[in-house]
């Protein structure tokens, strides 16, 4: 089972983790990336997600084969995002993955965190308490500083 | 040939479109294309170095020949999760 969507409501932490379990599935694991109060000492009053869409979602299914080829064994992958006004204290983004033994499902939910945010075509928007906003970077990702 | 450009999060605000059909010479590559692209957005100067250019949703290497029709999307640095 592979599952990616990007929404703009509420992400279903539930959900991915009943469509991840199967009667062959003896662990699931899951993460969740929460939106933080805070950056660097500024205080962050909200935050906003936008994409690229289509290859975001394209992105994501690449990221569910590579697992499925890295640990065969994986018997369940969900990937979900979020975008537009995510409040602080939500969850932005939740990777589920579910196989027959702990250490594959732990280490496939790690990997799938790291391409998301070193490739998705995914942008945040930090706004602070004094009026001022940015566009993020993250330090993962994969061409940054290398062009 | 006329190509597409998308634009997303800081180099949307930074040429005020989300998206420009532009004329382009025949030859351009993935690469070459953003110097066309600062002559029409001379503000993206400060992004596009370390932006990359994604044809028909796929990371193009910088050698990849842009065709007409085209879907080119700029990309910045990403930050989601």
């Amino acid at each position: 089972m592979e599952f990616v969507n990007i929404v703009n409501t509420v992400i279903d932490q539930q959900e991915c983790e009943r469509l991840c379990a199967t009667p062959k599935a003896g662990a699931i694991a899951c993460f969740l990336g929460v939106t933080r109060d805070n950056h660097n000492g500024r205080s962050v009053l909200k935050l906003e997600y936008e994409c690229y869409e289509q290859m975001a979602r394209s992105e994501m299914r690449k990221i569910c084969s590579e697992i499925r080829s890295k640990w065969p064994d994986v018997t369940g992958v969900c990937l979900v995002h979020r975008i537009g006004h995510v409040p602080i204290g939500e969850a932005s983004v939740v990777v589920v993955v579910s196989s027959p033994h702990r250490r594959d499902a732990l280490r496939a939910v790690e990997y799938g965190i790291d391409e998301i945010k070193a490739r998705v075509p995914i942008w945040k928007k930090e706004f602070y308490s004094d009026g001022q906003h940015t566009w993020k970077e993250n330090s993962e990702c994969c061409f940054h500083g290398k062009n | 040939m006329k190509i597409k450009f998308l634009f997303f999060a800081a180099s949307r605000d930074l040429t005020n479109t989300s998206e420009a059909v532009i004329e382009i010479p025949v030859g351009t590559t993935s690469h070459t294309v953003k110097g066309i692209l600062l002559e029409k957005y001379p503000k993206l100067s400060i992004l596009l170095p370390n932006c990359v250019v994604a044809v028909n949703l796929e990371y193009a290497e910088k050698e990849r020949l842009l065709e007409d029709k085209d879907e080119v999307a700029i990309i910045p640095p990403v930050s989601g999760g």
